[in-house]
């Protein structure tokens, strides 16, 4: 069974190396971006499994990256973890109303970031 | 789990869900005077609850769940209080 | 160290020195929307990283910080030149705190202290009102536009207890008290949440109990009914009539999603523990308790609490239980239970029982709890109510169904729905379901035909109804206690790490500096490759060889110069790595000495080796100083004498050959020749017939000469700071020269010239007395060969005059004393025109040699004692070259 991978969007690198180590553990082969455009870059052409995204990124946020992948054929149907340090509901939902599919606060505590990554990212 | 229902006590164990309220409510107007048995209740719904609360049938047994009582009970007698 | 943390410390300071170039771009640019937008990522980035480690003072202050400047984005306040030196602060203060953790991996031990002051100094200046009332404490509410505030002293209290505390607080801390759960005062601030479920809300699943037992850091809660239940034979149980009163410990944001979903139905207030002790009750008629204040007061003040448990106990038994003494007492007897020891605390419920009322407005410290460390999750973020995969799994099938009902951009829909369907698919997969996946393809083929989600809704629904009535439950106890505690993180996740592909590397300095004294070596090795083929040829007649061997010369030649030019690439940096540090200081200095002052900057991205770099940070700093201190005039100084009242420091850097230039350049108040030369000649630095002859140039440049420049009078008088020969000594023994220029009234130019790399020099060979000398390339101004009689003495100095300059010359030969029988008089003499600190001068040598690359050895041993020798090097050869000082040489004339 080839690996299930998992793209993980966030500008900060202490961020990625700590959501990379979580879901590696859990499995996962990660690529890392750095902002939206990036992500889209990287994705092209690829299969992945499951996208997790900050919101707050220079470039291209994480409410445009979404929406991009919604509308884009290969992207379109894979699911994205948004998460972010905002726990306002209203970040939630603008989060939902751009296609991401569930919402996590920062910092994420790493047993249910594993735990929403196995249930979304599918079976192996 | 669902409520068992004896003579004259209603024994209330597990989590008693949503479902169980109407049926609580039914059996306490049916029982004046019926009794809650409460020993090993880990969860009422709110529904569940209300209808003890409002209702306010004698507990035979509170709670074995300390943080439970801490709660519960005041909850139940407050309304005595009131009332 | 934690390579995660490593990581953190290195992002965060690049992100503060990101941070703080947009602040002070920002008093350039006020309210530039794109640096306000990349300062808030800034900060809001450093938030994120810093959550990750237990760091909670740091974190504090970051999102003060961010929440501050989310308001200055949204226009509600303005970054005024007072907060940004706050904003200034913080930023200072996370440095300081990063240093720290790089050292010892936690912050140092007053950092709870420092992170309250800096708390509050946040809340000071972004606290709507100036006197009255105090601001809410609600900071994560919506507040409305906020007027200026002006200036804010820096408030070293912080009103936590602002709003009013719940009507309820009162009963729940009898409660409380009842119960004897002291805990709810050993923490502090505490979130009253007052929760009204929406009366529908069983419709929709909701089962508000639920959700408050499982609130985060749960420390009480009470379930109340309504005033009357009314008829109970019409009584709906399907009706939610109930509310809940909660108590917790969790930081606002943690709670507000925990109850995102119900959040209408919620009101969170921020309580203190002053707040929490506010006692009810009905004031007593006559004070009874005087006895008991006066006793009370002793225990306080000797910190006796055995004494005052015991006086409150004898006290509350003879107290009326409704009135305000009981409760106050009950507060005291709750906060020794607690051990929560706060002498203030206690002297305010014993003055409250003295007054029989409670100090309006009183506000609680915001220095450091003492607080006993809560053993079930303090600080815990709980993302989730807390439960197994399933909670978690039904909490993600849920949302997804909310998702489907939340409306939704045309061109959007049809992915979202894609998106949903795989997050069903296979969130159901991992619940256990058998094959949805084709009840949901179908599902959402016909529901992309009839633009409605409804198929796909229904197929949720079902699922969701089987699996709902056996949720089980996560521990029943409150609260929820985190499987893994934060400070636990992060994990040992290594063993599994897979390969990195890393775009940027790290590399210890010390080993790029090892490779590049190799290729040095190599550089001095591969010109030995001449040497030998000469001798081929000369020496052995292998003509043939000789030729392959300069073949080979060549391509090595190219091969190495690729290597150093790389590897000195490697270690290169951009001067902006020092620049970056003077916006800073210009501001700082220039708001404490009162002075206006416009800093231009370029050429920052120069880029010159790192250790030249690290060289010349403090002598510009000095510079940059004296500029500001010394140079640049007070505004009203400057207006009187005619000038702009903004003083224009200018701090540029380039390249020239193998050299990096900076100038600082001031149009203040310059140097006064006259002043210098007096000086000067008092001092001893000068003599009496230079006096006469010296130029006002060299007079001004007689500042960086020793002796004169640290005399405390004269750089009050030259208007120059103390030390430019400090600076100077700094920038020679890094391989560099300083100049300056001046003019009287118009400004001040100071020139520092750094190689570009330490690593490798290139030197002229020139030949005296049949030896071989090394003179820096980047000296020499040209060689020429002049008939001898050319050379005219004037005033016992020969000189030479080349393009109308007049040039002094000196014989080396006379100088290193090499008299051999060689000495008879040339026809012509060869002349090497050297420049050094702005003054030509012209060397008569014996001849020219090739120019090479060397690595200069400072000079050892007995070499050492003559200062005339910058140094030594190996030859390719073998032969040991002497590198002239030419300032040294030059001295000694």
């Amino acid at each position: 069974m080839p690996e299930r991978t998992v793209m993980i969007v966030d500008d900060a690198v202490t961020v990625r190396m700590f959501h990379r180590q979580i879901l590696e553990q859990a499995g996962f082969a990660a690529e890392e971006a750095v902002n939206g455009i990036e992500a889209l870059e990287k994705a092209l052409g690829r299969h992945f499994d499951l996208f997790l995204v900050d919101i707050n990124m220079p470039k291209m946020d994480g409410y445009r990256l979404v929406a991009e992948m919604r509308q884009n054929d290969d992207l379109a149907a894979v699911p994205v973890i948004m998460i972010s340090t905002e726990a306002h509901a209203k970040d939630r939902d603008k989060a939902y109303l751009v296609g991401a599919n569930y919402y996590l606060v920062k910092p994420v505590k790493p047993e249910v970031l594993a735990q929403c990554a196995l249930l979304m990212g599918g079976r192996p | 789990m669902p409520i068992e229902y004896k003579k004259t006590v209603a024994v209330l164990s597990g989590i008693c869900t949503v479902e169980e309220a109407e049926e609580l409510l039914e059996w306490l107007h049916a029982h004046p005077g019926g009794k809650v048995n409460l020993k090993d209740l880990e969860h009422p719904h709110t529904a569940v609850l209300q209808v003890l609360m409002a209702l306010r049938p004698s507990v035979s047994v509170p709670p074995q769940d300390e943080a439970m009582r801490a709660w519960l009970l005041p909850a139940l007698e407050e309304q005595e209080k009131s009332a | 160290m934690n390579p995660m943390l490593e990581a953190f410390i290195s992002e965060a300071r690049d992100l503060i020195e990101a941070a703080s170039s947009c602040f002070l771009a920002l008093e350039d640019r006020p309210g530039d929307a794109e640096l306000l937008n990349d300062l808030f990522r800034s900060i809001h980035t450093i938030k994120g990283g810093a959550g990750l480690f237990k760091i909670e003072p740091f974190i504090r202050v970051v999102h003060r910080a961010e929440d501050a400047l989310d308001r200055i984005r949204d226009g509600e306040l303005d970054l005024t030149p007072e907060r940004t030196d706050i904003f200034l602060e913080v930023l200072d203060q996370i440095s300081t705190w990063l240093d720290e953790l790089e050292a010892t991996e936690e912050l140092g031990p007053d950092a709870e202290e420092r992170s309250a002051a800096l708390v509050a100094q946040i809340e000071a200046m972004t606290a709507t009102g100036s006197a009255s009332p105090p601001p809410p404490a609600q900071k994560e509410q919506e507040q409305g536009p906020v007027p200026e505030a002006g200036e804010q002293p820096a408030a070293k209290e912080l009103p936590l207890d602002s709003s009013p505390p719940p009507p309820w607080l009162a009963q729940a801390v009898d409660a409380c008290f009842a119960a004897n759960r002291p805990e709810i005062l050993a923490r502090s601030p505490l979130v009253a949440i007052t929760y009204t479920p929406d009366e529908q809300c069983f419709f929709t699943g909701d089962d508000p109990l639920l959700t408050v037992r499982n609130t985060p850091d749960l420390l009480w809660f009470a379930v109340k009914g309504p005033e009357s239940w009314g008829d109970v034979t019409e009584f709906d149980p399907y009706q939610c009539r109930v509310r809940f009163h909660c108590l917790a410990g969790a930081d606002e944001p943690a709670l507000r999603e925990h109850f995102q979903y119900v959040e209408e139905q919620v009101e969170f207030q921020e309580v203190s523990r002053a707040a929490l002790l506010q006692p009810s009750g009905a004031p007593a008629a006559s004070t009874t308790a005087d006895a008991f204040v006066a006793d009370a007061r002793t225990a306080i003040a000797n910190s006796d609490w055995d004494q005052l448990a015991s006086l409150s106990r004898a006290a509350l038994e003879t107290a009326g239980p409704e009135l305000f003494t009981a409760s106050a007492l009950r507060r005291i007897l709750l906060l020794l239970a607690a051990q929560v020891h706060e002498a203030r605390l206690f002297s305010m419920l014993v003055e409250a029982v003295a007054e029989q009322a409670w100090p309006v407005g009183e506000s609680i410290s915001a220095q450091p709890e003492d607080s006993p460390p809560s053993s079930a999750g303090q600080n815990a973020r709980e993302d989730l109510p807390a439960g197994d995969d399933r909670t978690l799994a039904l909490d993600i099938l849920h949302t997804q169904d909310r998702i489907l009902e939340m409306p939704c951009a045309p061109e959007l829909w049809q992915g979202r729905l894609r998106a949903v369907a795989t997050t069903i698919q296979r969130t159901l997969e991992s619940l256990g379901e058998e094959e949805p996946a084709a009840k949901l393809a179908e599902a959402v083929a016909e529901a992309i035909a009839r633009h409605d989600a409804t198929p796909v809704r229904r197929i949720l629904g079902s699922a969701l109804k089987g699996k709902e009535a056996t949720v089980p439950l996560a521990a029943p106890t409150a609260p929820p206690s985190p499987a893994t505690p934060p400070e636990k993180r992060p994990p040992d996740l290594g063993q599994t790490r897979k390969e990195r592909r890393p775009t940027v590397i790290k590399v210890d300095h010390a080993r790029i500096d090892a490779l590049m004294d190799l290729a040095g070596e190599l550089v001095v090795a591969k010109n030995g490759l001449p040497f030998l083929a000469r001798k081929a040829e000369e020496e052995f007649g292998l003509r043939e060889l000789a030729r392959e061997i300069k073949q080979h010369y060549a391509v090595l030649n190219r091969i190495v110069d690729e290597l150093q030019h790389t590897v000195m690439q490697v270690s290169m940096v951009p001067v902006s790595t020092v620049f970056g540090r003077f916006p800073r200081l210009v501001r700082d200095l220039s708001r404490k000495l009162g002075k206006e002052i416009r800093l231009l900057i370029e050429g920052e991205e120069t880029e010159a080796d790192k250790n030249v770099i690290e060289s010349l940070a403090e002598p510009l700093i000095h510079m940059v100083r004296n500029s500001i201190d010394h140079g640049i005039e007070p505004p009203e100084v400057r207006e009187e004498n005619g000038k702009e009242r903004c003083g224009v420091l200018r701090i540029s850097a380039r390249q020239t050959g193998d050299q990096v230039v900076i100038e600082v350049q001031d149009d203040g108040r310059g140097i006064d020749p006259e002043v210098i030369k007096k000086k000067a000649y008092e001092k001893g630095v000068i003599s009496e017939e230079q006096l006469d002859t010296i130029t006002d140039a060299e007079a001004v440049r007689l500042i960086l000469a020793p002796g004169l420049s640290t005399a405390k009078q004269v750089s009050d008088l030259s208007g120059r700071g103390v030390g430019m020969d400090v600076v100077r000594n700094a920038v020679e023994q890094a391989g560099g020269t300083l100049d300056i220029e001046s003019s009287l009234g118009q400004g001040t130019t100071v020139r520092l010239s750094m190689p570009l790399s330490m690593a490798v020099t290139q030197v002229m060979l020139v030949e005296v007395g049949g030896q071989s000398f090394g003179v820096p390339m980047d000296a020499i101004r040209e060689t020429v060969r002049v008939p001898a009689e050319e050379i005219r003495r004037i005033k016992g100095q020969e000189v030479v005059v080349l393009r109308q300059r007049l040039i002094p010359i000196c014989r080396l030969r006379q100088v290193l004393e090499l008299n051999n029988e060689n000495a008879k008089a040339r026809e012509t003499e060869a002349i090497m025109v050297v420049s050094v600190a702005g003054q030509e001068i012209g060397l008569v040598v014996d001849g020219f040699d090739e120019g090479v690359d060397i690595i200069l050895k400072p000079p050892e041993g007995i070499m050492a004692k003559f200062g005339l020798y910058a140094g030594t090097a190996l030859l390719g050869d073998g032969r040991v070259l002497l590198i002239f000082d030419l300032k040294e040489l030059i001295r000694c004339l």
